[in-house]
């Protein structure tokens, strides 16, 4: 199997890589294992909140929960009654949320559950997203309580994915469950004892935050992501990052992402950009990124054209086999394309291949039915140019409305060169307007004065003025004033 | 002539008022947005503020302790995002440029947009050149509308063009004295009524316009010059639309340019292609004497200058 050549072919492809999709498929029991494991560190680590070292959990394994969980709830009980007499009042059967709360009971469809939010402080920004649906998804059996008091401070972060096993652990015996989580103050008395000589746990703990930059002096992997080149700034804007990347530690959970994208051929200087668009990729099973690569070994691409792939578009390998497999088939049969084409494509513009399938379908339908342009020129156009294809089908036509209207190019000089449709629009207009009003704006090879529509676009104005116009910068921006 | 390296520096120096030529089909909301993405672009490129460093101590109370600086991560760039931001930079405009005016546009960046504040009260004449084409008239009276109207113009001539441009004018000027903002039978309104020249309103009025040229007539094309006060786009373009119908045929606007704004002409606006930060500091400092030459006193009782109307100088250098 060297070529896509039909759609039937890639049905057979799919075929051939079953064993991947089967992966791909236990991928989500492994994860449930392995869940099962993180369940139980969480648990501990919620009841210790220990926030200094977030990262690194064996440590915590150590500790015998089962006596520490049977006293937390002793206490606990007795905690929540003080706590919301001076907060807020329990009405059963109601739902009570304040702040973000509201994400929080789409998960919860319990009928005696009371969920109570009490106090949204800055820390429910990372505290909610996935965490808090988890949370109450698996804290589903009648009668369970949940309460969130105070503002959520360093284990709101803490908790993330791992606070939605703690409650399904713990709410299986259908009994009530307080769990009031109180961080305002730092002598918590959910905190275990800890060696006061030591001059790091004497400082105040965490407060919530916005970014990772309140954590970065503290965790090693942080450290080491900066180091790299990872650009944290990025990160805080991308949803639910903050929560699974803590969890994280650089050393077992990171570093064979790094080896595996390294053994792929990503550049080491490359990779803080690439972990910085793609914080994702730790997310998924090694095995699963490995069938991915070897997909596309299988279907014939060389080690550069993966190792180009892969650099330039960092969200690749989040696509299953089986959803890259449809997008080949997908170009090839839509714009008629042999096997080898396919892989030009996909190593020239791999951004194409993932890009939204409502925006490609947009464009083609600009390019054939709005541009008048015929099946055949518009594969070349592909081929030459992939790059129209990530542009706005809308600005694309504005483009080539004035190109072709007003400038008039006719379409074989546009395949001929399609970088004047990518070209900004002001740029366009002001110098063909200027040409045109010094009587210089001739686009015909075979007359003489021809102006390249390829130089009229490329260079920057004084080069323009030179070679093109054989007029002063001065003339030309004085022109300019005039529009 | 002074080199700055040193970002945090050329930040100090970025406060004042601004100049710039705003292209047409480009709001002002995004000429904003554009002038403060190269602002920051280019502030980061200088030499950055150092990352501070923070004092750790280390060891326990009862055995040794530590006390050493380390390197403060969370003031890294990677981790707190670029040093300047957009969100850090005040641009505010001076008056309301219509998004098919092209033009002069003045600006206020940082603690400089408090003066726009005084600008605007000053309430000074703006200049328009305004292209029109005769023949059709679309419906929102700008060429890029629907043709609503097709009719001819060849009896238009240059001469019925500015008889038909003089009863407007004159209007005008009548109706400028009642929005003086005082009362007309007091020693104020007696002198601003005998004064010479003309007065501007001193409260909010409907546009007012001070003088109308045809600088320009190759039909069906034709040029006016106006200057005015209070208007807006969609006024001048109405303004076209009306001539033509006074001329017994149709008119509709192709162009709407702003040459000048009180002090301010073409030649202090920067082009497009000049928005960086060593432009932008330039012009600052070429339009702190203009914003200081304003006054800022009663406008209703000072009499305009003929040659704040009369734009005989700027044609000649333009």
């Amino acid at each position: 199997m060297t070529e896509l050549n039909t759609g039937t072919e890639c049905e057979n492809v799919k075929q051939k890589l079953n064993h991947d999709k089967i992966q791909d498929m236990t991928e989500s029991n492994t994860r449930f294992m392995n869940n099962r494991f993180i369940q139980q560190r969480s648990k501990d680590e919620s009841n210790l909140k220990s926030n200094n070292d977030i990262t690194t959990l064996e440590n915590l394994d150590n500790i015998d929960s089962n006596n520490k969980n049977s006293f937390i709830q002793q206490r606990s009980e007795d905690e929540s009654k003080v706590e919301l007499c001076d907060s807020i009042s329990i009405v059963p059967d109601v739902v009570l949320s304040e702040g973000r709360g509201g994400e929080w009971m789409s998960g919860g469809g319990g009928g005696g559950d009371v969920v109570l939010s009490g106090g949204g402080g800055g820390g429910d920004v990372v505290l909610s997203g996935e965490g808090g649906g988890e949370w109450m998804s698996g804290g589903g059996g009648d009668g369970d309580v949940v309460l969130s008091g105070g503002g959520g401070g360093g284990d709101a972060v803490l908790s993330g994915e791992g606070g939605g096993e703690w409650m399904s652990g713990g709410g299986g015996g259908g009994d009530k469950e307080w769990c009031v989580l109180r961080q305002e103050t730092s002598d918590d008395i959910l905190t275990p004892a800890r060696d006061t000589t030591q001059v790091d746990v004497l400082a105040p703990e965490l407060r919530p935050t916005f970014n990772l930059a309140a954590y970065v002096n503290k965790s090693y992997s942080l450290q080491q992501c900066v180091n790299l080149g990872v650009d944290l700034s990025k990160w805080d804007k991308m949803k639910g990052v903050a929560n699974f990347i803590l969890t994280r530690d650089f050393d077992t959970h990171i570093k064979p992402y790094i080896m595996l994208l390294t053994d792929c051929g990503v550049v080491i200087d490359d990779l803080g950009r690439w972990l910085t668009i793609n914080p994702y990729i730790v997310k998924e099973q090694l095995t699963n990124l490995q069938a991915r690569v070897e997909y596309l070994t299988h279907m014939s691409f060389t080690k550069e054209q993966i190792t180009r792939i892969i650099s330039r578009n960092p969200r690749w390998l989040l696509y299953s086999t089986v959803h890259i497999d449809s997008r080949l088939g997908f170009y090839q049969r839509t714009f008629r394309l042999t096997g080898g084409e396919v892989r030009t494509l996909a190593t020239r513009e791999p951004r194409l291949i993932t890009a939204k399938l409502y925006d490609v379908k947009r464009t083609t339908f600009t390019v054939l039915e709005e541009m008048g342009f015929s099946h055949s020129e518009m594969k070349t156009l592909l081929l030459t140019k992939p790059k129209i294809w990530l542009t706005h089908g809308v600005s694309l036509l504005r483009r080539f409305t004035y190109v072709h209207n007003t400038m008039g190019l006719t379409h074989a000089q546009l395949l001929h060169f399609p970088h004047v449709l990518l070209s900004r629009d002001f740029r366009l207009r002001q110098r063909h307007s200027f040409l045109r009003s010094i009587g210089r704006a001739q686009y015909d090879p075979t007359q003489p004065g021809y102006v390249s529509p390829q130089q009229l676009v490329s260079g920057d104005d004084v080069t323009f003025c030179s070679t093109l116009a054989n007029t002063s910068i001065q003339h030309y921006n004085d022109f300019l004033k005039t529009m | 002539m002074k080199l700055v390296r040193y970002g945090p520096e050329a930040w100090s120096l970025l406060n004042g008022v601004l100049c710039v030529y705003k292209p047409v089909d480009m709001t002002v909301g995004f000429l904003r947005k554009v002038i403060i993405g190269n602002l920051c672009r280019d502030l980061n490129q200088l030499l950055p503020r150092p990352q501070s460093r923070i004092v750790s101590i280390e060891g326990s109370v009862g055995g040794e302790l530590a006390v050493q600086t380390k390197e403060n991560f969370a003031d890294h760039t990677l981790v707190l995002g670029p040093r300047h931001q957009p969100k850090d930079v005040r641009v505010s405009w001076v008056y309301h440029c219509d998004k098919n005016t092209s033009g002069v546009c003045v600006l206020g960046v940082n603690r400089g947009s408090r003066m726009t504040q005084v600008i605007r009260s000053a309430r000074l004449i703006r200049t328009y050149t305004i292209s029109g084409e005769l023949g059709q008239a679309t419906d929102t009276h700008y060429h890029d509308g629907k043709v609503m109207e097709k009719s001819k113009f060849g009896h238009v001539t240059r001469g019925k063009m500015q008889r038909a441009l003089m009863p407007t004018q004159a209007a005008h000027q009548r109706s400028s004295l009642s929005f003086l903002g005082i009362n007309l039978h007091s020693q104020e309104a007696y002198e601003a009524l005998s004064a010479e020249g003309l007065v501007r309103p001193g409260e909010k009025s409907p546009p007012l316009l001070y003088g109308i040229n045809l600088v320009d007539f190759n039909p069906p094309h034709f040029t006016l010059e106006v200057s005015c006060i209070n208007e807006t786009g969609q006024y001048l373009h109405t303004l076209i639309h009306d001539l033509g119908i006074t001329l017994k045929t149709n008119a509709v606007c192709t162009q709407t340019r702003c040459i000048r704004y009180g002090p301010w002409t073409l030649q202090h606006a920067l082009l497009r292609k000049h928005w960086s930060l060593e432009h932008i500091i330039n012009n600052m400092a070429e339009c702190r004497p203009l914003v200081h030459s304003i006054t800022p006193c009663s406008p209703s009782l000072v009499n305009l200058d003929e040659r704040e109307i009369n734009c005989d100088d700027i044609k000649s250098k333009g």
